[in-house]
């Protein structure tokens, strides 16, 4: 061989072997990128291997991104998920399924594995309601689809499951401060240290939170009802500033409020792990929705949550075959709210009158959980748990002269009960070979207030090929209907007998594909949804059986509603998402997108404020040292329907257009002040205005005024709630006595 | 040491359990009521008397229930005497002082009391027309 010839092959070994290591080491990165994921399955796993599609979104990606809520995690960062705002607290769908003023019923929330839904009416909170200190967090893991098969009720849109962070993670002290000109107010904090107690390696993270929002001013268009009320004995008042009566609108700038304070401790020590949380959640009621009229602006219309969790795990492994898992739970939740609406609307003869309702949930229970990994090595492994849960829930609603705070009448949907809930579950993994993993399990949940429910679930990953994996899943999840849709009785809403749970059933398959540093995921998904609850009005017949068997109340208004199983939906559509990194991780990116169509099976109308295509994608830089790390995220919303049609009118209102929102984040330590660090995000919405509408809608006689004015309702149309555009927050954050890692822990 | 740790949690659960008061309130219907009740010529004349016969005949079931439980019958008895089963039931704002306070009175203080059915089946009986809301009902 000449020596030219020799060089060239010299230099084509060399460049290979190059290649060689750089894909060796772009398939280590990938692997440590790899996320470990638990909530699918309840054991660690990689989340290619889970059996459900999961998204892990870290929280470093939180802080890069200036995320400060599950919700906007769930939008910039998330697959399959999306939010909506009605200056509330947010509903979340999935998969092109969301229920307006959801309260989050079909979504499961779970801390550290500790369930935060309520029983009595079933509500999680995705915002700062959620009670967890955001720098708390680990990471998040969003499990998209039916999730009934560990968890039971809830679960049927998905799970988030939010992991605190160990105290290796949060070492040293943290204090944190936000501030959002004109909007909100934040500060934290932390600590987190390890110790050994009675030999054993312990730990104790811990974090205070305090959030405040007090704007922005938000405007609607005044809006008069005098024509399309039948005389001067209906005038309306609703508020305190409007031009005149039966003028409903204004600026707000007192009722946009939110107050959210809360606190967790973790707690380990050898295989112990004590989670303790308390949270509040206070926020304003700022607009008239159906069916309450509120008035306008007022500052004493709230609701308020608060809530004291308490969760003790302990895990035992007794052999190479057997671990036993322990768990002891106490949840307190409580809610209240205040709704002043014009006197005439509640009938009454005060000016204002006050609705005030108030629920209290407690909950305990112990879940015992045996796993057996029959072969050693993971590869045959069965899980056997109960879950064994008692609840207590009562409620009440009294109506009040809102000037005088005097009672108006009796105590009205007094609610004093308690349930047994046995759910025994198990689930049965095999892997028989490298490219093939089996799941496959059921749980029973068997409550004294309705039929045993059974939700199943079935899945299948082959990877056929280097980090490659097809999934097919089959799986079940129910929502067992909450107290106050079965057993709440008051002035407006009749008992519901035989309400049974909804029910969904999901068929979904994927595929993932690993190449180098970068993973690429495509799925489709079918989704049936059976007996969804609403709320209908009370038939003739229905109230006359009521009567006669002596179970309405004597004190009810003239229009009534019970919940009733009555809304079906079909629903199919594709999701994929993308994500990678370069340059040893510094420059990371991302992007997701999910479409779907819905049908309501018995109307032809698509499901409101619920869009047809979504998606957000991102990068972020980080340069090293005191260079600030810059961050874009971007949410893409589709076109949605408004949530609700022209009262008394067939007429539809507009859509909500499309709406994209960026949001450009610096983060990085302040030079020559170690452990100091800074982050400031500015916030673009395309959209002025959402899809939720705003208004009274008043109680006319609906058959009359179309004879009056047909195609031309006199009622001005709701108008859709204003979007605040710009936002901008900027922060400081002071890590202490962090050791060596301070600097590095620091954003 | 297990069954410790879950007393402690049902302990703490109970602390909680005393943050808001889902108790029915003590409500005490003002005096006046301004409708046509006990003492008014008409009432005077003999509806009362007419009232409580029709109820006793044609809701005899219900009449019979109702006063066979002191609390019911002591409701029942005073809506008669006050004349005030004449109230429209769909209409909160109508209900006349004597009502709640002939309810307060029985010590019926919410609406899921479970004299409430019984007492609802004669406050019906009283408002129909083709039962006795000719006699009962007069407003």
């Amino acid at each position: 061989m000449t020596r030219p010839a020799q060089t060239r092959w010299f230099l084509a070994a060399m460049a290979f072997a190059a290649a060689a290591r750089a894909e060796d080491m772009s398939d280590i990165r990938s692997l440590l990128d790899e996320h470990v994921v638990t909530t699918a399955s309840t054991t660690a796993q990689s989340a290619s291997a889970a059996p459900a599609v999961t998204t892990t979104i870290t929280g470093e990606q939180l802080q890069r991104h200036g995320v400060r809520t599950i919700a906007e995690a769930v939008n910039f960062l998330g697959l399959g998920v999306v939010t909506g705002d009605p200056l509330r607290t947010p509903d979340i769908g999935a998969r092109g399924v969301l229920f307006l003023n959801d309260d989050g019923k079909h979504f499961l929330l779970l801390v550290n594995g500790h369930a935060i839904n309520d029983p009595l009416y079933g509500a999680a909170r995705f915002d700062q309601g959620a009670g967890v200190p955001i720098e708390l967090v680990d990471h998040i893991e969003v499990v998209v689809g039916p999730g009934s098969v560990l968890y039971g009720s809830n679960a049927m849109l998905g799970v988030v499951n939010v992991i605190t962070k160990d105290a290796s993670a949060y070492k040293g002290g943290h204090v944190v401060a936000e501030y959002e000109p004109g909007r909100s107010a934040r500060a934290a904090a932390g600590a987190g240290f390890t110790f050994k107690l009675f030999g054993a390696p312990s730990e104790i993270t811990a974090s205070v939170e305090y959030y405040r929002r007090f704007g922005p001013d938000l405007s609607f268009a005044y809006r008069d009802y005098t024509a399309a009320l039948f005389g001067p004995n209906f005038s309306y008042t609703f508020g305190n500033e409007e031009p005149g009566p039966n003028v409903w609108g204004g600026t707000l700038n007192r009722a946009y409020y939110s107050e959210a304070p809360s606190g967790m401790i973790r707690f380990k020590s050898g295989d112990l792990e004590v989670n303790v949380m308390a949270s509040a959640y206070e926020r304003g009621i700022p607009y008239a929705t159906v069916p309450w009229p509120v008035t306008f602006d007022d500052d004493g219309n709230f609701e308020l949550d608060r809530a004291l969790r308490l969760d003790a795990k302990h895990r035992a492994t007794l052999s190479r075959l057997l671990q036993l898992s322990s768990r002891a739970y106490a949840d307190g939740h409580d809610f209240q709210r205040r709704a002043t609406l014009p006197g005439r609307y509640c009938l009454l003869p005060a000016e204002y009158c006050q609705y005030y309702d108030a629920g209290r949930s407690r909950w305990v229970g112990v879940e015992e959980r045996m796993s057996l990994n029959w072969l050693g090595d993971q590869s045959l492994v069965t899980l056997l748990g109960v879950d064994v849960r008692q609840r207590w829930v009562s409620a009440k609603q009294d109506v009040l002269d809102a000037d005088t705070g005097a009672y108006l009448g009796p105590t009205a949907g007094h609610l004093n009960a308690s349930s047994l809930l046995v759910a025994p579950y198990v689930q049965q993994t095999y892997s028989p070979t490298a490219w093939l993993d089996l799941n496959g399990g059921a749980r029973l949940d068997a409550d004294s207030r309705f039929d045993p429910v059974i939700s199943p679930r079935g899945a299948v990953a082959v990877h056929p090929w280097s980090r490659t994996t097809m999934k097919v899943i089959y799986s079940e999840a129910f929502r067992a209907p909450t107290w106050a849709e079965t057993s709440l009785a008051n002035r407006v809403v009749a008992p519901s007998d035989g309400v049974k749970p909804e029910t969904v059933r999901s068929v979904e398959g994927s595929v993932e594909q690993g190449f180098g540093t970068q993973r690429l995921l495509f799925g489709v998904f079918a989704t049936r949804w059976d007996g969804l609850i609403e709320p209908t009005e009370l038939t003739p017949a229905r109230r006359a059986v009521l009567e006669a068997t002596g179970r309405l109340p004597i004190f009810v208004n003239s229009t009534l509603v019970e919940y009733r199983n009555v809304e079906s939906i079909d629903n199919y559509g594709w999701n994929g998402g993308f994500d990678g990194s370069m340059y040893e991780g510094r420059l990371r990116y991302g992007a997701n997108a999910t479409a779907a169509v819905t049908h309501l099976r018995d109307r032809p109308s698509g499901l409101p404020a619920s869009p047809r295509f979504f998606g957000n994608a991102r990068i972020s830089y980080d340069p090293g040292g005191y260079l600030p790390a810059p961050a874009l995220a971007a949410s893409l919303i589709g076109r949605r329907t408004a949530d609700r049609p022209i009262p008394y009118s067939s007429i539809p209102l507009p859509s909500a257009p499309i709406t994209l929102e960026l949001r450009l984040t610096l983060t990085g330590r302040v030079p020559g002040v170690p452990g100091l660090s800074y982050r400031i995000s500015g916030d673009y919405i395309s959209a002025r205005r959402g899809p939720y509408y705003a208004g009274p809608l008043l109680p006319m006689n609906s058959v009359s005024f179309e004879a009056r004015v047909p195609g031309s309702p006199l009622v001005p149309p709701p108008e859709a709630i204003p979007v605040d555009q710009y936002r901008v927050f900027f922060g400081l954050r002071y890590d202490f006595a962090t050791g060596s890692s301070a600097d590095a822990e620091a954003p | 040491m297990r069954l410790a740790g879950v007393s402690c949690l049902v302990a703490l659960a109970v602390a909680v359990h005393g943050c808001v008061d889902t108790s029915p309130v003590d409500y005490r219907a003002p005096i006046d009521d301004g409708g046509l009740s006990a003492g008014d010529a008409q009432v005077e004349g003999g509806l009362i008397r007419a009232c409580g016969d029709c109820m006793a005949t044609s809701c005899a079931d219900g009449w019979t229930a109702c006063h066979a439980e002191p609390r019911c019958a002591a409701a029942a008895d005073c809506w008669l005497e006050r004349y005030c089963y004449n109230i429209d039931t769909a209409n909160l704002a109508n209900l006349p002082a004597c009502f709640l306070e002939c309810a307060a009175k029985a010590d019926i203080r919410s609406q899921d009391d479970p004299v409430v059915p019984q007492v609802a089946v004669l406050v019906r009986c009283a408002q129909r027309p083709e039962v006795c809301g000719p006699v009962c009902n007069v407003k």
